[in-house]
């Protein structure tokens, strides 16, 4: 028996396998996300260089130690210049033959995004991939890979994917067969080996300067809708708040994109009353992504608030207005802006109230969701809440702005923080009455600074001073207040690490391993060098019964520590 | 092939009456609206064909529910037929037929079935009609005489789909040539059944205004809708 051999050639797949396949959700998050909003540079850096790069070396570590390997059939490949297996394919789906692993996919994201971020579109790794799955296929299966790559976050700006999609649309005048057509953007010859693909120079042919009969988009486009129309059903499906987050807004740049592809090659008369509809419900869809431009204007202290928590409830009232009892029904089913399983809840709350986790980003896509659409602003000690007005009224900095700024008076003090501070619209707008002390521009920024620095302090006293250092210190905590210090920051501090730490190392010690491993994965992904967090999950693993693991999280663990020592 | 998808037909009828595009605003609160005679013009520009309403239990008549969900439907009918059928559930946005759907109504009786009611209505009591089968109008809003024909082979679902392309064959050819002449679709459609030896129904003298209110009205109070199956392009 070759017992070693075996397993060199099947890797073990268990929990450091789902907590890499966790962080390229989020890695495929980042891409999706920033399709909307495009990050800054400095933006872009900041994610790299604070999380890529930990969750890069945690892969290679894995890859190392664990042989590790992905195992899902249906994603995307796309090759990179830098790390790419000599024999794998350059692009078209993952097979466990090629030899490609995360490290390779992961190498390809962050040279897309660096390029896109430097250059703008990149038109030109994006071709040349689609004209190698071309090659093999046929434009059909090579349109959906580019919807895949796109649905998979590996670029960040659409435009690059629009302008090829409709480039090989009408690229099909190039000739009847695939040879035909690649072998025109190469100068009449067909790139046969990997080196041929990646260095021959492409041209784009003049002969597509040419008109395309309309008919022939027709069996293109036709299925992209109806696959949208499946996606649409598959997002309202889900349940879990990062799965549902992240479809919903891949979904949203799929309507936009094939909106584009209509409106480019599919004249008005040729579309059906049937399409007509379908497609002005794209262009809704993809009109709701709006919501992503409030986060530019949100205040550093307001709390993380889910798109759907924010844009429900005035939605709703504008559809039961309108159609009544049944404007609940046709929100849901024209639109996605909420999953089935919200609905009885936002039917009966008039979309106002959610469950915490659905009101909140959720963390497991805190990083992505805060380098892009939230504009870099990132909090690991956020809170869902924002302190009472009166509180905050107390802290000596906003006592002594308002002294400055001779606004004496409390009640105009505390109705100038409930404008400026919990974002709530002034009395007088709705009254008519007097708008009261008014401040500057230049007033309204200086409070607005001084509330940021005094709210993340406030925070910060809560979370660590008053209720995680009560766990850390005191051995003889009773199980029922420890559970209730870990419901209340759970609660209030739902994007903090070291709280998922607790609940994680608080279950493991209840017998509730399962779940105490949920809550680590959690933890590694908020913050994948979290030396603590390797220490509980050896333990939990070992606990779990799979040592092979617990080791590989306790050699991070004395990794991480070092690095933490330094 | 074209895949089976359904939407209701009144997402099919706001969208025709709707500017580009439709949004919130769009939306038809009351169904009288819909068809309303001033929106005549519109209705005709958007639908000028013919119409067919499929009556059918999908509990008992297991050949034709396997032919609609196969969704070769609208391709069989044509651009000239726009092919109308029950659904057990309201679907103002594009869904897809899938193995579970009609199955909410898979145990009501074929006495009370919503399809095979909404058929009845068009006839007068003492006629008595076989069922499943496909009933033929021609306008949406005119007082007419629609044609109904019984589909005789339910159980086997190739044996209806050549059924059902036979009878569309026939219906396209009498609604070209209703074009042409100018003359009632409807009446060519009925000489022509005859002339192949086909057995039909004429139905009163309906109102397909009032019938597809009273239609909408009552689907709608079992959460049900009237759909067709989704086609693209023209």
């Amino acid at each position: 028996m070759k017992l070693g051999s075996e397993q060199h050639h099947f890797p073990l797949k268990g929990q450091i396998q789902d907590l890499v396949e966790l962080a390229f959700q989020e890695i495929r998050a980042f891409g999706v996300f920033s399709s909307h909003v495009r990050p800054t540079r400095k933006c872009f850096e900041e994610y790299i260089q604070n999380h890529i790069t930990d969750i890069n070396a945690l892969i290679q570590t894995a890859e190392e130690h664990r042989n590790l390997i992905p195992g899902n059939n249906s994603r995307p490949i796309l090759y990179n210049y830098r790390s790419w297996p000599e024999n794998a394919p350059l692009a078209g789906y993952y097979t466990f033959e090629s030899g490609i692993k995360y490290s390779h996919l992961l190498t390809t994201y962050v040279a897309n995004w660096h390029y896109e971020s430097s250059n703008g579109p990149l038109h030109s790794r994006l071709l040349r991939a689609a004209l190698y799955v071309w090659c093999s296929k046929d434009l059909n299966y090579c349109v959906n890979y580019i919807f895949d790559l796109q649905k998979y976050g590996y670029f960040m700006i659409p435009e690059a994917i629009e302008q090829v999609i409709a480039l090989l649309i009408r690229s099909q005048v190039l000739g009847k067969s695939s040879q035909e057509v690649i072998s025109a953007y190469f100068k009449g010859k067909i790139p046969l080996s990997s080196s041929d693909w990646l260095t021959w120079e492409i041209e784009e042919p003049s002969k597509l300067l040419e008109g395309l009969d309309p008919v022939n988009v027709q069996p293109l486009l036709e299925p992209l809708i109806f696959d949208t129309l499946e996606e649409l059903e598959c997002a309202r499906d889900l349940n879990i708040p990062e799965e549902w987050l992240l479809e919903q807004s891949a979904a949203m740049l799929r309507c936009r994109t094939i909106l584009i592809l209509c409106s480019r090659f599919l004249e008005e008369d040729l579309r059906t009353v049937a399409l007509k509809s379908i497609l002005d419900q794209f262009d809704e869809i993809a009109a709701d992504a709006g919501i992503y431009m409030w986060y530019q204007h949100r205040p550093k202290f307001a709390p993380l608030s889910s798109p759907m928590s924010m844009q429900i409830a005035p939605i709703l009232w504008s559809f039961r207005q309108k159609l009544g009892e049944e404007g609940e029904a046709r929100l849901y089913q024209e639109r996605l802006l909420y999953p089935s399983v919200l609905r009885e809840q936002i039917a009966l709350s008039d979309g106002e109230t959610f469950p915490q986790e659905w009101s909140i980003i959720p963390p497991r896509l805190l990083w992505p969701f805060a380098m892009s659409i939230n504009q870099g602003h990132l909090d690991p000690a956020g809170r869902t809440r924002p302190f009472p007005p009166e509180q905050v009224e107390q802290v000596l900095e906003v006592r002594n702005f308002f002294e400055k700024s001779g606004i004496n008076l409390q009640e105009d003090r505390i109705r100038l923080l409930n404008e400026i501070y919990l974002g709530k619209v002034p009395d007088a707008w709705k009254t008519g009455g007097s708008p009261g002390v008014q401040l500057s521009d230049e007033q309204s920024t200086q409070l607005t600074s001084i509330l940021q620095e005094s709210h993340r302090s406030f925070c910060l006293k809560e979370l660590i001073e008053e209720n995680l250092n009560t766990i850390y210190r005191r051995n003889d905590l009773g199980k029922e207040e420890q559970e209730r210090i870990l419901k209340k920051v759970s609660v209030l501090y739902p994007w903090s690490p070291a709280v998922y730490l607790e609940l994680a190392i608080y279950h493991d010690e209840n017998g509730n391993h399962l779940l105490a491993w949920d809550y680590i994965l959690t933890t590694l992904l908020l913050y994948p060098n979290y030396n603590a967090g390797w220490h509980a999950a050896s333990i939990i693993l070992g606990r779990l019964g799979n040592d092979a693991e617990a080791d590989f999280a306790w050699a991070v663990y004395t990794v991480t520590k070092k690095g933490a020592g330094k | 092939m074209t895949r089976p998808f359904v939407i209701s037909l009144q997402t099919l009828l706001e969208g025709a009456l709707a500017g580009p595009p439709k949004n919130l605003e769009g939306h038809v609160r009351s169904i009288e609206d819909l068809f309303s005679p001033v929106n005549r013009q519109a209705l005709e520009q958007h639908f000028s064909g013919v119409f067919a309403f499929l009556g059918f239990h999908p509990g008992t008549d297991g050949g034709i529910t396997s032919y609609v969900r196969s969704g070769t439907l609208s391709s069989d009918s044509g651009q000239n037929i726009l092919v109308l059928f029950t659904f057990d559930s309201r679907v103002t946005s594009p869904t897809m037929l899938r193995d579970q759907t009609f199955r909410s109504w898979l145990t009501l009786t074929t006495t009370v079935h919503p399809s095979y009611t909404l058929v009845r209505s068009m006839f007068k009591d003492s006629v008595v009609l076989n069922f499943p089968g496909i009933i033929f109008f021609e306008d949406f809003l005119q007082n007419q005489n629609p044609v109904y024909i019984h589909i005789a082979e339910s159980s086997n679902e190739e044996a209806v789909r050549t059924q059902m392309r036979g009878l569309f064959a026939i219906a396209n050819k009498a609604y070209q040539s209703s074009w042409e002449t100018q003359k009632n679709f409807l009446d060519l459609f009925a000489q022509a059944l005859q002339k192949e030896k086909i057995y039909y129904e004429r139905g009163n003298d309906v109102s397909l205004r009032e019938w597809f209110i009273s239609a909408f009205r009552f689907l709608s109070a079992r959460t049900s809708d009237i759909v067709s199956i989704v086609s693209l392009f023209k």
